[in-house]
């Protein structure tokens, strides 16, 4: 799990002011920002993202800080560029128009020989001259380091960028200058970059994880004060560029709501003794043919009936699937559908990392405003991801829901189809949840019958008694407590004494 | 008869015609300031006019510290630089100059022409 806040190691240093950045998500991780007036790196592979990162700097600045900036671009035309980040909707030839960001065009010109020594006063003097220009606030450099590809002397070049480096400090810009490296795991930057821009490190990585690109971001030193430690995930949104995850969803909390939501079930909301809270979360485990999906579907179905929208993420299932089998069990939703009461996304989590996902689902919340949702299943998210980048959505989901005021019914399938370990998948997301419902197959006398129990749900004095259930055309019906049966949980269910109970025996009174 | 002066074209630079098998030549030596390479290249500029310049050249010196818009326009990163502006295409030659033949060469000058 990401690393809570907590004192950095280095000793006590004058805290520095802080420029917030913009960039949803790393001003959390940094501590507030960028040192103010002081220089960052920026390191990371090719495609990591620190153009854009870069850029997001920039543009944030002028979007939502009213400051004006200025580029310094080595390997990239700046007309190549402004083209790249049109589709995120940032009109950087804009600003340049408008005279709120100033341009200089490192890359390589003509043909050039060398003949002796020589500075980057030239280059120092023309970013002096932008910046200037438009009073900028906040400076971007790109690629740096390929300027080393234009001059033979590495030793020199690094030396004289060093002092073009130094000099800007007199700018007092809050500046950021990306560098490429060539290991995830390796030295910060090449060439040793890193040695002279001192104040500030970020390193973007962009790993295989599991045959998906994991990015992180990572904090490795900011001068003058305190950032959080070790890598966040994060992604580029096509909408919105670069944002960390889940710090990016994870909001001030407000005060836990009292209001209880119904599940959708006469008999499960009187075994939750009046249902399950307004904004939390539940989680019902259950094998194949259990009944997750039916209670995912009454669940939303719930909230149509009091007038709320709802959107319901399925992973397994296309929606026209879902709504076939919701009618199967007497719930109609296509009505719903088309009056935009309800929605059905299916997502497809093998193409995107987790992370995205979850900025997605943060979009399609967003965009739509339910009162509650569905997640139907969240073992389809589990496969074919890392243990790590899974709990690290649980939690993600968990504090936007939370932070929406929105109730959450997720379903899970445990790996034995009788009975089995009683646990649910994965430790951290049984531990982040509110509520935990069990649906079990039990062999008793030869028949195939189904349990249904409220292992958890937190500040309810729920219903402890196995219950038996039955599916059928009008939906499930919570029955009568499987009294006499032990062993359930432990996937070995039988009757103690002579207790004995027919199939489908008993209303619930 | 040579000069070595920030100086824009002028009519009578234009009117000294060039020697009939000498290339017009238009250098923009770009310095910073009074550096020691600056000083150098300036020297060097200087001594490739004495011996190639009938004075059909035109010299510039930028100091990018008074002009770093020209030094924004021409691309130049390093100082000192020596652009040669014409003829086409366009070179550039870094540094305080101190290596003649590279110098000479870049420029396509030939010793041959030396008087």
């Amino acid at each position: 799990m990401s690393d809570p806040s907590g004192p950095a190691a280095a000793p006590a240093e004058r805290e520095l002011e802080r420029q917030e950045v913009g960039i949803p998500g790393f001003d959390v991780v940094a501590g507030g920002g960028l040192p103010r007036g002081r220089t960052t790196l920026v390191a990371g592979t090719s495609g990591a993202g620190k153009t854009l990162f870069g850029l997001q700097f920039l543009t944030a600045g002028a979007r939502r800080f009213g400051q004006t900036g200025a580029l310094v671009t080595f390997e990239e035309r700046p007309e190549d560029l402004f083209a790249n980040v049109e589709s995120l909707g940032w009109n950087l030839r804009g600003l340049v128009k408008a005279g709120r960001l100033a341009v200089v065009d490192a890359t390589p010109g003509d043909e050039m020989v060398e003949s002796g020594r020589y500075d980057f006063e030239a280059l120092a003097a023309r970013i002096r001259h932008a910046v200037e220009k438009v009073a900028a606030e906040r400076l971007f450099i790109d690629a740096l380091d390929a300027v080393f590809a234009e001059f033979a002397d590495a030793g020199h070049v690094r030396h004289e960028l060093a002092r073009v480096v130094r000099s800007l400090r007199a700018l007092a810009v809050t500046t950021l200058i990306s560098v490429e490296r060539t290991e995830e795991y390796g030295p910060v930057a090449r060439r040793g970059v890193e040695e002279f821009v001192a104040d500030g490190v970020v390193i973007l990585r962009n790993a295989l994880d599991k045959g998906n690109r994991r990015r992180t971001l990572e904090v490795l030193k900011l001068r003058g004060g305190q950032h959080r430690k070790g890598q966040y995930p994060y992604v580029i949104d096509p909408r919105g560029g670069v944002e960390v995850v889940p710090v990016s969803v994870i909001e001030a909390e407000g005060p836990a709501s009292c209001e209880r939501i119904s599940l959708g079930n006469e008999g499960l909301d009187q075994m939750t003794a009046g249902g399950i809270f307004r904004d939390s979360l539940v989680l019902v485990s259950g094998a194949t043919g259990t009944g997750k999906s039916l209670m995912a579907a009454q669940f939303v179905q719930a909230g149509l009936a009091a007038g709320e929208r709802a959107i319901l993420f399925c992973f397994e299932e296309n929606p026209a699937q879902v709504v076939r089998n919701a009618a199967s069990w007497g719930m109609e939703l296509a009505a719903a559908r088309r009056a935009e009461r309800l929605r059905i996304l299916a997502r497809y989590p093998q193409r995107m990392g987790l992370e995205d996902l979850l900025v997605q689902i943060k979009r399609d919340i967003q965009d739509f405003e339910p009162r509650r949702i569905a997640v139907d299943s969240m073992t389809a998210l589990e496969h074919g991801s890392s243990a790590f980048a899974f709990s690290e959505f649980t939690v993600g989901l968990s504090s936007l829901v939370k932070s929406a005021g929105i109730g959450a019914f997720l379903t899970s399938t445990p790996l034995a189809l009788v009975g089995g370990e009683g646990g649910v998948s994965g430790v951290e997301l049984s531990t982040v949840v509110d509520g935990i419902i069990l649906l079990r197959y039990l062999e008793l006398d030869g028949e195939i019958r189904r349990g249904v129990i409220v292992l958890k749900l937190r500040g309810v004095a729920h219903d402890r008694a196995i219950r038996e259930y039955v599916i059928d055309g009008q939906g499930m019906r919570v029955l009568q407590p499987l009294h006499g049966v032990t062993g359930v949980l432990a996937g070995d269910a039988h009757f103690v004494g002579d207790g004995h109970l027919a199939a489908g025996s008993g209303e619930r009174t | 008869m040579w000069r070595l002066d920030d100086r824009a074209r002028s009519a009578s630079t234009l009117a000294n015609k060039p020697r009939g098998d000498e290339a017009t030549l238009a250098l923009r030596l770009f310095v910073a300031d009074d550096s020691t390479s600056s000083v150098r290249a300036r020297q060097q500029v200087e001594r490739l006019q004495e011996r190639f310049d009938a004075g059909g050249w035109e010299v510039q010196v930028v100091d990018v510290l008074e002009r770093p818009d020209l030094a924004e326009e021409e691309r130049v990163l390093a100082t000192p630089s020596l652009v040669r502006r014409r003829p086409s295409p366009p070179r550039k030659i870094v540094g305080d100059l101190s290596d003649w033949e590279v110098l000479t060469a870049a420029l396509g000058l030939s010793e041959a022409r030396d008087e």
